[in-house]
């Protein structure tokens, strides 16, 4: 029987592709300028013109959306590589090594989980942060920080349970050398959970970014990201809704996208022996 | 009874160990003593069968003869070599003389692999294992070679792009060098030559710059030798001196080139805006080909979360261009990073294919002396088997290294009956067509009394009897083989239910009874059983046993030894 992924699977992962091409491509796409401010059209509704409406000041609601997602894109995406790769690495090692390397390195890991991530935000954002170009390289450090901990856990277990397998055994037993039974025994089975599982870090990492800009600690003005338009939006919220709400969907439909994508793949992957 | 001794043991063994003890420390400080002092010892081409109960540390013996896990203590010599104190090093190299088969054949082989790389597996460890031995010679030829077919694969566009991405190179070396950019944090103008020329082409000089570096070049003279050597389809071989120098060049300037882009920007992300991206996408070259020339272990997940990366970093680089620029650079750079990938991934996998080419002549031979059709089993992979074929493959891996003693840890238990019989005559074939020394570990006794030259019985960590099997069947002589004889099912429906069977569990490992290990669910048990470990003895031509009262031959002679029932007591 073959697993197969579904149409709604290719739909989220076609919106996802659009999405990133379009922040991509935001320079040279027929689209308003985000910056610009349109006189007259102050809260308007979505018309023609205006896809997604104007915001407080005039500004193209669309548009911003578009810029705002090169921010929430970048953020997430290096946020969680980076985050894959350390944390892979450091997972793979605990649950492998065992005895004394894992007792270690999961109390550090399991330590690092108990700092409050708004609280390590601020305070990195306080101690680091004297320019606002630099608030990037901040965020998706601090993002990398916090998302190492769980992908750790994640790999470790999985490896763990690989880790018993004879496969292993049989691999030293031929006299492999522990980076070779790491990266060609034991990666091959174990990155489908990790790969499927980042994606669903990669959301949380959106999301993370709606809520920091929510206390105005995300990139800057005039650099638009979503989090700080729904944010700047919510002043009008009575006479405006679509200023906060626009933004607002399309960070949902992307969490939900990348969610569903990961979901998926986690389900698609699952090794076959199950079928035997 | 279960006791300990070296009586059975033979002068001109090929595998003997003596005197292991396994132990693994348990929860709340106490101790698990899985094998407590177990000796073999086995002649070549002999077959040992190892019998015990589920937990009598039959497969921890069997490991620890293999050194997984090393034994608290004891010895273990192959062919005079003692192992034990062996480093990881020199043990990895003896590991292939000693194989393991597995009792759960689907396990024991990984997955996600294809039968071709399973059983060539073997080989590329080898490789590996001697390359790094003799690692400065064998790098160059392998880079050398991988340089070689790059080369050869390039088609005429790469070789212009590769021209073009040199003259790119040197113009951003020259505005790296020139121009004071510590007043402007994004990209400046000089840097558009190569950013127009493709980020991705950058990458691909740096790549050509990481084979150089390893060969022993500098970036500099690279970014003046590519484009000759691009063009000629040549590059020189390069003396080992000379590669030493380059390194020690190379390694200075790149010292050199990180300090100084360091110290003229104010902090790491605008390090990372100029000249540290190029440093980063260096690095992230010199793993692509490292991956390249090893591809047997970075993989193809490898190079993909190389090339990702790359990606990744392409972002911020086109970000930090004017919005007119931009459109051109992405266009140039979508059409050159396709160009690249693909040729990285040819390359890659023609390298692949060229170590699976070079291994598959003993694969195939392997896999038709199990009774395998290579034809049909090169690119399954081992979920697509059934139990006896994967138990066939399994065997297939422990053979391509030539072994001379293969560990059977109850080969043919998951098995159903008629295949065990396939197996267990597989087995007998290969020995003697390669000369084999078993040890066939098993519960089932009807397999190991078919199969083995001499039996050895187990009994919570310790050695009851050691004999051959047509005399033990006929008339055991430790009361706990004849509790496993009388324990064997009879196919016989009529037959009497053996209501003697043994009483009680196991006692625990982690506190097992003093002297005999056995005396707690032996008929025979006396007083002297608990204050004295027996000792193993000759009680018949052949037949060793370890019990002060065994079944036929003479009780073991009274002995009044305080220190040895201390000992046992404690």
């Amino acid at each position: 029987m073959r697993k197969r992924l579904g149409f709604v699977f290719w739909l989220a992962v076609v919106y996802l592709v659009v999405l990133a091409l379009a922040a991509v491509f935001a320079d040279v796409l027929p689209i308003k300028d985000p910056a610009e401010t349109f006189p007259g059209t102050s809260k308007q509704g979505p018309s023609l013109s205006h896809w997604f409406g104007n915001d407080g000041v005039g500004r193209d609601v669309f548009s911003r959306v578009i810029y705002g997602a090169q921010v929430s894109l970048v953020i997430s995406t290096v946020g969680t590589v980076l985050a894959l790769i350390i944390g892979g690495l450091l997972g793979m090692v605990s649950g492998y090594y065992g005895s004394r390397v894992d007792r270690w390195l999961t109390a550090t890991l399991n330590a690092s989980l108990v700092i409050p991530p708004l609280i390590l935000f601020l305070a990195l954002v306080l101690f680091l942060d004297s320019e606002a170009k630099r608030r990037i390289f901040i965020l998706v450090f601090t993002f990398v920080l916090l998302s190492i901990a769980p992908i750790a856990r994640v790999v470790r277990a999985a490896t763990l349970s690989w880790a018993g397998q004879d496969f292993v055994l049989a691999a030293r037993t031929l006299g492999a050398r522990d980076g070779r039974v790491l990266f060609r025994e034991i990666l091959p089975n174990v990155a489908p959970s990790f790969v499927s599982y980042s994606l669903i870090i990669m959301a949380g990492l959106i999301v993370v970014e709606g809520s920091v800009a929510f206390l105005g600690l995300s990139v800057p003005p005039p650099t638009p990201t979503w989090g700080d338009m729904i944010n700047k939006g919510r002043t009008n919220l009575d006479v405006a809704a679509h200023i906060s709400l626009m933004p607002a969907i399309v960070m949902f439909v992307t969490v939900l996208a990348l969610n569903f994508v990961g979901d998926k793949l986690q389900q698609y992957f699952e090794p076959r022996e199950s079928v035997l | 009874m279960a006791g300990s001794g070296n009586a059975h043991l033979r002068p001109e063994a090929l595998l003997s160990a003596r005197d292991l003890v396994v132990e693994f420390p348990a929860a709340g400080g106490r101790t698990v003593h899985a094998v407590s002092g177990v000796s073999l010892d086995l002649e070549e081409g002999e077959t040992l069968g190892l019998v015990g109960e589920s937990g009598c540390g039959k497969s921890t013996t069997g490991r620890a003869i293999l050194q997984l896990p090393r034994p608290t203590s004891g010895t273990v010599q192959l062919d005079g070599q003692e192992l034990t104190e062996l480093d990881e090093d020199a043990i990895r190299d003896v590991r292939p003389r000693l194989q393991m088969i597995y009792q759960d054949p689907i396990s024991s082989l990984n997955p996600r692999r294809r039968v071709r790389d399973i059983i060539a597996e073997p080989l590329f460890i080898a490789l590996e294992n001697v390359s790094r031995r003799t690692a400065m010679a064998v790098w160059q030829d392998r880079i050398g070679e991988l340089l070689q077919n790059m080369l050869r694969r390039a088609s005429g566009v790469m070789r212009i792009v590769g021209l073009l991405a040199s003259v790119a190179f040197v113009l951003w070396i020259l505005s790296e060098t020139v121009e004071e950019r510590a007043a402007e944090p994004w990209l400046g103008w000089t840097q558009v030559p190569a950013a127009v020329i493709g980020f991705p082409s950058l990458a691909l000089l740096l790549l050509a710059a990481a084979i150089a570096l390893l060969l022993g070049l500098t970036w500099v003279l690279l970014a003046v030798m590519l484009p000759f050597s691009l063009m000629s389809r040549q590059f020189g071989e390069v003396s080992s001196a000379v590669g030493l120098a380059g390194v020690v060049v190379t390694t200075g300037a790149s010292a050199f080139l990180l300090w100084r882009t360091w110290s003229s920007f104010g902090g790491w992300a605008q390090w990372l805006n100029s000249g540290g991206l190029s440093l980063l996408t260096a690095v992230l070259a010199v793993w692509l080909v490292l991956s390249m020339v090893k591809p047997e272990r970075a993989g193809a997940s490898g190079v993909a979360t190389t090339l990702s990366a790359m990606v990744v970093l392409q972002v911020f680089y086109v970000a930090g261009l004017d919005g007119g620029i931009k459109l051109a650079v992405l266009v140039a750079s979508a059409v050159i990073d396709t160009l690249l990938f693909r040729w990285v991934l040819r390359c890659y996998r023609a390298n692949r294919d060229a170590e699976r080419e070079r291994a598959e002549p003993r694969v195939r031979e392997v896999l038709e002396y199990v009774g395998i059709n290579p034809d049909d089993a090169l690119d399954r992979r081992p979920w697509e088997f059934s139990g006896g074929q994967a138990q066939r493959l399994s065997i297939a891996r422990a053979l391509v290294s030539v072994p001379q003693v293969i560990i059977c840890d109850e080969p043919v238990s998951s098995l159903d009956v008629s295949v065990q019989a396939q197996i267990l005559n597989l087995l007998e074939d290969l020995k003697n067509l390669m000369g084999l020394t078993l040890v066939f570990i098993a519960h089932d006794l009807a397999v190991v009394k078919n199969v083995s030259d001499r039996v050895a019985v187990m009994y919570l960590g310790k050695l009851c009897e050691v004999s051959e099997p047509d005399a033990m069947f006929a008339q055991p002589a430790h009361p706990y083989t004849e509790l496993l004889l009388a324990a064997i099912p009879q196919p016989d429906p009529e037959a009497e239910l053996g209501t003697e069977r043994i009483g009680g569990e196991l006692p625990s490992p982690m506190d097992p009874p003093s002297g005999c290990r056995f005396r707690t669910r032996c008929p025979l048990a006396a007083e002297r059983c608990a204050a004295e470990e027996p000792e193993m003895r000759e009680i018949a031509p052949g037949r060793f046993v370890a019990c002060h009262t065994p079944l036929i031959g003479e009780p073991a002679p009274a002995r009044v030894d305080l220190a040895t029932n201390a000992e046992g007591a404690s």
